[in-house]
């Protein structure tokens, strides 16, 4: 019976480590170990447990806490597994309805044992793709259908070509591994959890290209990635994976880590190469694009995480396979970050063509105490709102640019009627003036001009022209930034004024926020009928703003009120409303 | 505050190339104080010749730099998009009212700091903080108060 | 380089491959707004006004990193370009913390260039200040001496010791030359007939005397001058020098026809028949009543007739106590004016309280201090008389209430409060208003002001203009009649030529939300007081009170002006192209970067509010010199151009290579003038040749007044300190201010001349030594 502890790092934030020890100290003295695995992508329910049992059935456990896991192991020895804690069928459903390529291995193997990987099939892609010779990686990634994970959707192979087409013997393969889209975080499950599988691509990339040398830019924020990147680079080195002439072929590669130092701009490709070359990441005209002129100004191929992730299976399974998932013009699989108010959030990897809705309410369960879902946010600061109309819309890259957002990295933050579009909005645009590298004048004022007007707006001083400006600004900033980030970092705004408006109108003239979010726009009142005077809300209050007499309605002194919600969060009757405009005072 | 001349030696050595790698160099220089200050700059750029102007202007660009020393407890509340959505503002208020300190300033004790960063990438446990190495999640303004009086406790003893 | 063609905007044209689209689109005489490029650096693209279409490509692309290619199609103007640039220029300017002008430029009523003539009296150059002064005041010693100074209301340096003393530099530059008269332009042959020699009337035709008019003003007294002659007591302005200055007018060949009065001697039909045009500013001279009782006894005055008589040598008998009633500047000058013609107990009636008063504050303190009472809060009821002669004032008493409109607090009656005052006369001095007869024939406003148009100043009739106190609103500051004469004189000049006025003021860069905190840390000079005669003295006879400043006393308080205004305003590339698309039209707002000025450099100065974070300055510090001194530091909106741990440029490595200063776009970064101030004034340029070395690089060397402020080099890169700034300051007499250091890194700084530096080095140049 094997024990796979998932122990990523949201996994060890939600309590693997009591868990580890819980089942440690009951595995004492016998032949039961665990085993440490990455992110299995089921983050509702970390810390999470897989037991595999001798005949191979697997059942996984959620929840867990040290006692729960104590009585786990005990269960284990005394031959009955639990029946507490078993994750439902329902639940189950979040895996049930996934085709894992990039995250196959995620949760399943210890990604700090390149023997692990090794055992699941890892780097027969290598050998292959030795066989295959240069001209055959690209052929084959051509006929996947592969498009870059990280964002644009650029097809893979021009990349490749085009870097192997350019002149000169040193040349570099880039894993843009900076995640720095708020809201997504497949890539560090990936190199947590199986951090071979994004290795082992970048090498097969160095072949197709003409590469020696694999910089893999990694956020500093992802200490556990960074640590196992190194080790399982150290793994290769011993097993002679790595360095000179590998598997006697005469292909020579090596990897260097590199740090990001907390920059999203940097995941435009050519302020990572700044940022690499130890300069402030701003990003430069293109072309010359990085397959000419990259790292030391060397031709360069950059790629995410997600998409290296996916090479390996390609070689070893042919490009004709992959093509087979997803649709017309996009093939494959993608991986999804669920977030948000939706009730199982987590990894998500499915064929492309799905629609949001199987996604959203097939696979991870729906909405949040079963609320009303209002839209869902993708792409990150550089995608857009997609409402609740439009989540039939099939996934692909061209279907979701139709709706104004982008695929961008696959962040999909759910949202439901308690969330604020223009709220939304500001919380984008504060994301990207404070990420603009402030090289270009549109998106450097432009976007602090764009926030200024949010801020206004949902303070309840917003003027009638403010959207017209609003949409005038972004308009500006779509066509005159330098970049990426600017050219789409109005995306949040113009979809949010293309789709809820009215919820701008009703900020800006009924002084009103109709989700009850915008502090400036709300009060919080006691209802009379329904309070029992228990004192509780006012026990709780930080600022001592709600006041009464025990056994009596209480009331909130609006004026000291910080609107947090703890006097909510803490009524046990439902007592506390929150009103906005609708004649309170 | 003097600066560890031999440590920065060290480091400069660690590099082949300190100035591509010049990132990496302050990310190190950082780990000494927990920021980068102006002496140790001059020291980078008198071994180096890396001018200084060029080490502010990159350590002034990525958010990960600190020019100003931090507390004991660096307090990082994600400002992530599942954090803000589940109220991470919310817990940003608290920690403010609980360490009575602006953002990027230290308590007077010199025990905490605290900041404001993008995506914690612990977006399934929003919202979500971290002290020093260790992430907290599903947070609520009770339970910020709570982590950050134990603390207080603790050092106390 | 290899040559090939492009298609510029559907036209052919020949183009270098190693250049930039952008360069050859210029090169070609093609305009492409830019502001972060220069041929001598590497492309950047910050700015995003270069942005082109090129055939075949879905995006625009900015012209600055873009190769040419065989064929190429480019088109550089198309709405949706024109729409992004305007919009760039606009965020440009919402974060341009800038003045173009000074504050006290901008609120002068005709706009006198402050800065400008302050500076120049600063730096001992009075007679070109008052060239400066008269091309925008006919009249300064008058306004000199009378001008209640909205300018000095904004002045900066009153958030430190006090305003700039502008209206008495002015004074003192005027009364220095009393004999200067502009150059006017050859006769073009027009014909223009003045009605009124007030200031309105004097300022309108000295302005189209300089263009070349003959003009003839009527006068209806037998003096010019208007009010400033007969409104104005002899004590702030003696007679002789409104004389000298109407005679330096008349020397201008404007024909003077006093006792000539309009609606008796002629009337505006009649001077059509023999004008071109006809300027009508005959004031208002009619004093308002008090609306009280009793008002039509003997002894009751209007202020204006009271101060009109006297000034014509009439006798006024106003007896031994005197009431006055107002709370004004006219009201100010009724009483000192009282308290001269004998009057033992002189008291003025106010209903409001000294802090609503409109009157000037010196002059309410040199009124007390000559003997006059001050009864606030009180409103004149009803004239007390015996025999139809006035005996005494019966006033109510008053408090402050709400804020009216205006801001000030309304005076709210007190029940049954009231008081005599006895007094053997009532001077009413609460305004003036037109007294209409005469001016019937035009359209008139509600208040019976002639009704003008407020851009062009022409009246219902076509052809005849009018300004000053008669039209409008009514009765203003003299300062304001003078620039409403300046204005219809232009407008009557476009009027003739057929085209539209332009703006009285082109749109300029303002600074909205000052920040004085960074005036920290500036040396204290106190204000110059203006010496008066001694109360007990002056209060005696008509003699003028105050005197002019001493050279020195003004140059040291000329030396006060912090020359908020730009000292790139001419020169500046960012100006001109926000006025070419209406930048300040698009009312977008919100924080704004506030610095100090850094000065500590001896041949830089920095000013990053004009900073638009081009980057040419970095990157010229870097790229052209290697020097890295500067970098940008911080990211997104806070970015700044700094030298390392901000320290002041004189404190830095910075060699004084001069990069930066040649590459800024704005007036971020100036070069230091040798004076003491550096007044924003048209420039030359000539061609100049370096021969401190065989290398004889090529300068535009750049003059105002004959003077040296900028050195400006054909090649950036291949120029050094020594043309740029050493020889220039040398020139100037002013090499003391090197530090050896300083000249050390200079020097140092040669090497990156190759070969050379040594010839530089080793060569007699005094500033070695």
């Amino acid at each position: 019976m094997r024990f796979l502890l998932g122990y990523g790092s949201c996994g060890i934030a939600s309590g693997a480590k009591n868990v580890l020890r819980g089942l440690e100290s009951t595995f004492e003295n016998t032949d039961f170990t665990v085993e440490k695995v990455g992110c299995n992508g089921l983050c509702f329910a970390e810390p999470i447990v897989e037991v595999i049992c001798d005949n191979g059935e697997s059942i996984l456990y959620g929840r867990l806490d040290e006692k729960s896991a104590i009585a786990l192991g005990e269960s284990a020895k005394n031959g009955a597994l639990m029946s507490e804690n078993r994750l439902t069928d329902d639940e189950l459903k979040f895996l049930n309805g996934q085709k894992r390529i990039v995250l196959s291995s995620c949760g399943k193997i210890d990604p700090e044992s390149i023997d692990s990987y090794i055992e699941n099939g890892g780097y027969s892609a290598l050998r292959r793709a030795l066989e295959l010779g240069s001209e055959g990686i690209i052929e084959e990634i051509k006929k996947s259908g592969l498009r870059g994970r990280g964002g644009a959707g650029f097809p893979t192979y021009i990349k490749w070509q085009s870097a192997k087409n350019s002149a000169g013997d040193e040349k570099y393969i880039v894993c843009n591994a900076d995640e720095g889209d708020p809201g997504a975080f497949m890539d560090r499950a990936v190199l947590e959890g199986d951090p071979h599988r994004v290795l082992e691509g970048m090498m097969i990339s160095g072949i197709a290209v003409g590469a020696q040398m694999g910089l893999i830019y990694v956020r500093a924020e992802y200490p556990l990635a960074v640590k196992r990147l190194n080790l399982a680079i150290e793994e290769m080195r011993k097993k002679g994976i790595l360095g000179e002439n590998i598997f006697g072929s005469g292909f020579s590669f090596d990897f260097r880590i590199m740090m990001g130092a907390g920059a999203f701009v940097c995941g435009e490709e050519t302020a990572l190469l700044a940022s690499l070359g130890g300069n402030r990441g701003m990003p430069v005209t293109k072309p010359p694009f990085p397959a000419q002129k990259g790292f030391r100004g060397k031709p360069t191929n950059i790629n995410n995480v997600e998409t290296f992730a996916n090479i390996s299976w390609i070689i070893e399974n042919g490009g004709e396979k992959f093509a087979e998932m997803g649709t017309e013009g996009s093939k494959g699989t993608k991986v999804f970050a669920l977030a948000g108010r939706v009730k199982r959030g987590g990894l998500v990897e499915v064929p492309m063509g799905l629609t949001i809705n199987d996604i959203v309410f097939g696979i991870c369960g729906g909405i949040k105490d079963d609320a009303q879902i209002k839209a869902v946010q993708m792409g990150g600061p550089s995608g857009g709102c997609i409402p609740k109309n439009l989540l039939d819309t099939p996934i692909d890259y061209e279907n979701i640019a139709k709706t104004g957002a982008i695929m961008g990295s696959g962040g999909m933050i759910v949202m439901d009627e308690k969330t604020c579009m223009v709220d939304m909005a500001k919380f984008f645009m504060d994301f990207t003036s404070k990420e603009s590298c402030g090289k270009c004048v549109p998106c450097r004022i432009g976007t602090t001009r764009m926030l200024e007007i949010l801020q206004r707006v949902v303070k309840g001083e917003g003027q009638e022209s403010d959207i017209e400006t609003l949409v005038e600004l972004g308009e500006a900033i779509k066509t005159g930034a330098l970049c990426g980030l600017g050219n789409s970092a109005p995306n949040p705004v113009l979809t949010t004024i293309k789709y809820f408006r009215e919820e701008y109108e009703a900020h800006i003239n009924e002084k009103k926020c109709p989700a009850k979010k915008c502090q400036a726009l709300i009060s919080y009142n006691i209802v009379a009928d329904k309070c029992k005077g228990c004192s509780l809300c006012s026990k709780k209050c930080p600022v001592n703003a709600i006041s009464g007499v025990i056994k009596s309605p209480y009331k909130i002194d609006n004026e000291l009120c910080v609107r947090c919600g703890q006097c909510i969060e803490n009524c046990k009757f439902g007592a506390i409303e929150i009103l906005s405009g609708e004649g309170e005072e | 505050m003097s600066v560890e001349k031999s440590l920065i030696d060290e480091i400069l050595k660690k590099y082949e190339n300190p100035e591509e790698s010049l990132i990496a160099v302050l990310q190190d220089v950082q780990a000494i104080d927990g920021y980068i200050s102006r002496e140790s700059v001059e020291y980078i750029t008198e071994i180096s010749g890396i001018p200084s102007a060029r080490i502010m202007g990159v350590a002034s660009f990525y958010a990960g730099f600190r020019l100003k020393p931090v507390g004991k407890y660096r307090i990082m509340v994600c400002m992530g998009t599942a954090c803000h959505v589940n109220g991470a503002e919310r817990v940003g208020d608290t920690v403010k009212r609980v360490l009575g300190i602006e953002e990027g300033d230290v308590t007077e004790d010199g025990l905490f700091s605290w900041e404001e960063v993008a995506c914690l990438g612990c977006c399934s446990i929003s919202p979500a903080m971290m002290i020093n190495d260790t992430a907290y999640g599903k947070l609520t303004p009770d339970m910020v108060t709570d982590i950050i009086s134990s603390i207080r406790e603790e050092e106390l003893k | 380089m290899s040559q090939v063609s492009i298609i510029i905007n559907g036209k052919e044209y020949p183009a270098d491959t190693d250049k930039t689209l952008l360069d050859n689109i210029l090169q070609n005489g093609i305009y492409l707004p830019h502001l972060c490029h220069n041929k001598e650096l590497e492309s950047y693209g910050g700015c995003g006004l270069c942005l082109v279409e090129v055939e075949g490509i879905r995006k625009p692309l900015r012209a600055c990193s873009t190769a040419v290619t065989e064929g190429m199609r480019v088109t550089t103007s198309t709405p949706d370009l024109e729409k992004s640039r305007k919009m760039t220029l606009s965020v440009i300017m919402s974060d341009h913390a800038g003045d173009c002008k000074a504050p006290c430029y901008m609120a002068c009523p005709t706009h006198q260039d402050i800065q400008a003539y302050v500076g120049l009296i600063a730096n001992g150059e009075e007679k070109r200040a008052l060239e400066i002064i008269k091309q925008d005041n006919p009249l300064p010693a008058s306004i000199g001496r009378v001008c209640p100074h909205p300018c000095e209301e904004k002045c900066r340096r009153a958030h430190l010791e006090g305003a700039v003393s502008i209206c008495a530099l002015k004074r003192f530059a005027a009364d220095s030359f009393m004999d200067y008269i502009p150059q006017c332009e050859e006769p073009n042959g027009k014909k223009i007939a003045v009605v009124g020699a007030g200031p309105a009337g004097l300022s309108c035709a000295y302005f189209l005397a300089i263009k070349g008019y003959s003009v003839e003003i009527f006068e209806g007294e037998n003096q010019g001058g208007g009010m400033l002659r007969y409104g104005i007591p002899a004590y702030r302005l003696p007679k002789d020098i409104l004389d000298k200055e109407i005679e330096n007018i008349e020397k201008m060949g404007v024909k003077i026809h006093y006792n000539t009065r309009l609606g008796k001697d002629f009337t505006i039909q009649s001077l059509k028949g023999g004008f071109d045009a006809v300027f009508v500013a005959i004031g208002a001279w009619r004093a308002s009543s008090m609306r009280c009782a009793g008002e039509d006894a003997l002894g009751v005055f209007g202020g204006i007739d009271v101060l009109y008589k006297v000034a014509n040598g009439e006798r006024v008998d106003l007896g031994k106590k005197v009431c006055v009633v107002g709370g004004g500047n006219t009201a100010i000058d009724a009483v000192r004016t009282a308290v001269r013609l004998g009057a033992e107990e002189v008291n003025l009636i106010y209903r409001r309280t000294e802090n609503e008063m409109p009157a000037e504050p010196d002059e309410i303190r040199d009124a007390k201090a000559e003997g006059v009472q001050f009864k606030f809060l009180s409103a004149p009821v009803e004239v007390i008389s015996e025999n139809g002669k006035v005996t005494g004032l019966k006033v109510q008493k008053m408090v402050l209430g709400e804020p009216d409109a205006s801001g000030r607090r309304s005076p709210v009656a007190i029940d049954g409060a009231t008081e005599i005052i006895e007094c053997d006369s009532v001077i009413s001095a609460i305004g003036q208003q037109v007294s209409g007869s005469d001016i019937d024939s035009l359209e008139l406003t509600k208040k019976s002001t002639i009704a003008v148009d407020e851009a062009t100043f022409m009246t219902s009739l076509e052809g005849v203009f009018a300004a000053g106190d008669v039209i409008n609103k009514g009765p203003d500051i003299a300062i304001k009649a003078i620039a409403g004469g300046k204005n219809a004189a232009r407008s009557i000049d476009c009027w003739f030529k057929g085209i539209s006025v332009p703006p009285e003021l082109p749109d300029y860069s303002v600074n909205k939300s000052f920040n004085p905190e960074v005036l920290k840390g500036m040396p204290q000079i106190n204000r110059a007081e203006i010496k008066l005669v001694d109360a007990d003295v002056r209060n005696k006879n008509f003699d003028e009170v105050a005197f002019t400043f001493t050279r020195e006393e003004a140059m040291r308080e000329a030396e006060r002006c912090l020359e908020c205004g730009c000292s790139a305003v001419y020169s500046c590339e960012l100006l001109p192209y926000a006025r070419d698309y209406d930048a300040f039209s698009m009312k977008l707002f919100g924080k704004t970067r506030q610095y100090a000025k850094d000065k500590s450099h001896p041949f830089i100065v920095r000013d990053n509010n004009k900073c638009i974070l081009c980057g040419q300055c970095v990157r010229a510090c870097k790229e052209i010199r290697g020097t890295e001194n500067l970098g940008l530091f911080g990211r997104g909106f806070g970015t700044l151009p700094l030298s390392a741990f901000d320290l002041p440029l004189g404190e830095s490595k910075c060699i004084s290579c001069g990069a930066c200063v040649n590459v800024c776009p704005t007036g971020a970064l100036t070069t230091r003038v040798p004076t003491l101030k550096n007044p924003p004034l048209p420039f030359k340029d000539e061609e100049w040749i370096c021969e401190y070395c065989h290398r004889n690089c090529k300068f535009t060397r750049r003059t105002i007044n004959g003077k040296t402020v900028k050195m400006i080099p054909e090649k950036i890169g291949e120029s050094c300190s020594i043309g740029m700034f050493l020889l220039p300051a040398k020139e100037n007499a002013e090499c003391g201010m090197l530090s050896e250091e300083l000249k050390d890194r200079i020097f140092g700084a040669l090497d990156y001349f190759n070969g050379d530096a040594d010839e530089i080095r080793n060569s007699e140049f005094g500033i070695r030594k």
